[in-house]
């Protein structure tokens, strides 16, 4: 404990639903620092804590973990790490938390943790609630049996923060002593001798897991890790085994230890938790309301944001107007108004939405109710090839299918993972939206069905195909993919308890920034290019379209608006992005589609909903603030050779199913690219759903023509 | 019936009866068992099954943990 660096590193270990998070969110307040663990996509948070004037120290918020024997990639972070001493996030003391609801079967992993050498601080979370439900737990005796000091916290008065950093301070002052509990037996001892030279470790139990681990560690060479091998079947040493006769052990000494400990109300009655989960798990009622509570979610979310959304909206068409106004013409003005603006616009438009449905779902994953919910359709979802845990990102990727991707990362085994990954981008998201509406008007006639009206039936039934086909894709993926790796649920399912909000605040924070900076970047991105490729085109073609333009409008006697939008359709279609909108027509044209169309979904490759903006450009609108203008230009387009509109209702539906399954999204392909550490899943990803969209998009536009 | 005397799977046992958990069938599924508090001679009872049917809900050791078919099946119980 001799360190003499400035800032000692504490890692805040525990198991999953233990309290964790929110002991490091009131530790480290909202200044908290993000960032992956090296090499894997696992989050590390990282915040500081101020001990007094002189100490300051860092707190490392690791994945929740059952024991150092990992089930989990999350769960191999922590073991990666605590089995290293070279590691730089190594630690110099760990604070390991423990929920007092379930307090023996942590023992566990405190008792592994002590056999590393390192110092524990022991704090039980969720004193409050403890107390409301009766149960004792004699501190004093439970840290005098373990060797530990031990805090009782209590996330809601906070009181003990104090005395958290009192005690974390005599770590470092060495008041603290390191005890064990586990000794290797003879065996084990053995193979630990036999490799000490070639391995750095601080106690014999960190050599024994760093054998037992070897074929996975990453800082164990491969020649050590085929010598290890080797000796291991040489002398026989069963890893499953000799675990099992670890944990066994373990759970007898401490089970003696902490007798008479804890007492709880003699609690043979039904306490609210399970009277709730008679209801909310039922196998009934449970799915029910779960498909009335998301009915209800999406209908809110989408009522919700409306005003923000226009707000936002209007607050850009007004800011882009501005600088075309009152500054002098020139592509920075152009650049910044019509590349820049509304590309921010299209990232930032989406954030009440996103917003609010993580806020929902963070209530959810707070109150307990996600795991749940896992449960309930864990068997369901296995059918398809994914697991219980698909169901969140799922429901996420009806906001944005970047979080929704990166929360995958709960998904322990890999091939359920990826496939919710592949599938995920069909469940529509909030950029089609604007599409569909823009869209349903020229498919679909605004009358009646029964109570219903159809053009919300067919909005309906978009989301639908592309909950079905997702469901259809991830069965068939299930028996192409082809992958190793176990499969577990094994999920604890805790006790109801009211939500923290600074908790949910920090979740919603966390999956924004996702999309903000995920998305954003690369929307951003993206519009840049395409800003570029509308604005300029073939030497002199420009010039020519203008000058065509002007003339048209003088022939026809439009005014000065009508003619400079006149300008601004003749000049797109002779940029750089025109021409490669006429180069794809050949392709598109069995879908019914025209250059414009093809231009509109170059465009949107940035995202979905810039097709809109797009086609009011096309159509020499001039803004997008009137989505009816745009739907009356569209519907006077008429085909000159044909003589017929070019917007019937075989090519809007063409165009709508188009949408519903083509991976048009720039940024989704980079979260998968990301997410999957390779480009190969992406590409099968755009390549798979560009073949639905066009196979049904062909099917449907011959069969209504 | 008294479940107390026969040896069975923890995906067979009965809602409403107390068992206790004897062996398990499967190292690898006993390992991770074993870490979340399922251990011989504790007491497991069945809350409910899901609503497909593929998935228990156990109590164990104060706790509440779902466990899949044949993770329930790794369990031998008496």
């Amino acid at each position: 404990m001799a360190k003499k660096t400035s800032k000692y590193k504490i890692a805040l270990i525990g198991n999953p639903n233990s309290g964790k998070t929110s002991l490091f969110n009131s530790l480290t307040g909202m200044h908290q620092h993000v960032a992956n663990f090296p090499g894997v996509t696992v989050d590390k948070k990282t915040g500081n804590l101020k001990i007094d004037k002189e100490l300051t120290v860092s707190l490392i918020d690791f994945p929740g973990t059952y024991s150092l024997y990992p089930n989990s990639d999350d769960e191999k972070v922590v073991a990666e790490i605590l089995t290293n001493p070279a590691d730089k996030d190594y630690p110099d003391a760990v604070i390991y938390i423990i929920d007092p609801f379930d307090f023996k079967r942590q023992m566990l992993l405190l008792t592994q943790l002590q056999d590393l050498g390192l110092p524990v601080l022991v704090v039980l979370t969720m004193k409050d609630l403890a107390i409301k439900k009766d149960i004792k737990i004699d501190i004093k005796k439970l840290s005098d049996k373990i060797q530990n000091p031990v805090i009782f916290f209590s996330n809601k008065t906070k009181e003990n923060i104090s005395e958290i950093k009192m005690n974390i301070r005599d770590i470092f002052e060495n008041k603290s002593k390191v005890n064990t509990c586990y000794s290797l037996n003879s065996f084990e001892k053995d193979i630990v001798e036999k490799f000490k030279d070639k391995l750095n470790f601080n106690t014999d139990y960190q050599g024994l897991l760093q054998i037992h681990h070897s074929d996975w560690l990453k800082y164990i060479s491969k020649d050590l890790k085929k010598e290890i091998k080797e000796y291991k079947s040489k002398i026989s040493f069963k890893d499953i085994s000799l675990q099992i006769d670890e944990t066994l052990e373990r759970y007898r000494i401490f089970n003696k230890k902490i007798k008479d400990i804890i007492k709880h109300k003699n609690s043979s009655g039904k306490g609210i938790t399970d009277k709730i989960d008679d209801i909310i798990t039922h196998k009934i009622a449970g799915p029910l309301i779960f498909f009335i509570m998301m009915l209800f979610m999406f209908q809110a979310i989408f009522s919700w944001s409306e005003l923000p959304m226009e707000w936002l909206e209007n607050g850009f068409t007004i800011l882009s107007g501005y600088i075309k106004n009152n500054f002098s013409h020139n592509w920075i003005t152009g650049l910044l108004a019509d590349g820049i603006i509304p590309g921010l616009a299209g990232v930032l438009v989406f954030i009440p939405q996103i917003f609010l449905l993580f806020l929902i779902i963070g209530i959810m994953e707070e109150v307990g109710y996600m795991s749940r919910v896992i449960f309930m359709f864990d068997d369901l979802m296995r059918k398809f090839g994914m697991n219980g845990r698909s169901m969140i990102s799922l429901i996420s990727g009806g906001a944005c299918a970047v979080p929704a991707i990166m929360s995958t990362r709960t998904i322990n085994n890999w091939k359920e993972r990826l496939i919710t990954i592949m599938v995920t981008p069909l469940i529509s998201c909030s950029a089609r939206i604007p599409v569909y509406t823009l869209l349903v008007v020229f498919a679909v006639p605004d009358k009646d069905i029964g109570i219903f009206n159809a053009r919300g039936l067919a909005l309906m039934g978009l989301y639908s195909m592309g909950i079905i086909m997702a469901l259809i894709s991830s069965l068939v993926m299930k028996y192409v993919i082809k992958a190793k790796g176990q499969s577990y649920l094994m999920i604890s399912l805790p006790e109801y308890k009211k939500p923290i909000i600074k908790n949910i605040g920090l979740y919603v924070k966390e999956k924004v920034g996702a999309f903000v900076f995920g998305a954003g970047k690369i929307i951003l991105m993206v519009s840049i290019a395409l800003w570029f490729l509308a604005s300029y085109g073939p030497p002199g073609a420009l010039k020519k379209a203008k000058k065509h333009a002007i003339e048209t409008g003088a022939k026809k006697n439009l005014n000065e608006e009508q003619t400079l939008n006149l300008i601004a359709a003749e000049k797109i279609e002779h940029s750089y992005i025109g021409y490669l909108g006429k180069s794809i027509e050949p392709a598109i044209k069995p879908l019914g589609f025209d250059w414009k169309i093809g231009i509109a979904l170059i465009t949107s490759f940035a995202a979905r909903e810039i097709f809109v903006g797009t086609m009011a450009t096309i159509y020499s609108v001039g803004s997008t603030d009137d989505n009816l203008k745009v739907s009356e230009q569209m519907a006077k387009d008429v085909n000159l050779k044909t003589g017929e509109k070019t917007y019937n209702s075989a090519v809007a539906w063409s165009l709508l199913l188009f949408y519903v399954f083509a991976l048009q999204c720039m940024s989704t392909i980079a979260v998968v690219r990301k997410e999957t550490g390779s480009w190969k899943w992406p590409i099968i990803q755009f390549l798979y759903m560009g073949t639905l969209a066009y196979f049904f998009s062909f099917s449907v536009y011959n069969f209504l023509n | 019936m008294n479940p107390n005397k026969n040896k069975m799977r923890g995906s067979e046992i009965l809602k409403g009866h107390n068992y206790k958990i004897k062996d398990f069938t499967n190292s690898n599924i006993a390992v991770k068992l074993l870490i979340l508090g399922f251990l011989p001679g504790t007491v497991i009872y069945l809350i409910r099954r899901s609503p497909f049917g593929g998935a228990y809900y156990f109590g164990v050791n104060g706790n509440r943990i779902a466990l899949r078919k044949n993770e329930a099946e790794a369990i031998v119980v008496e």
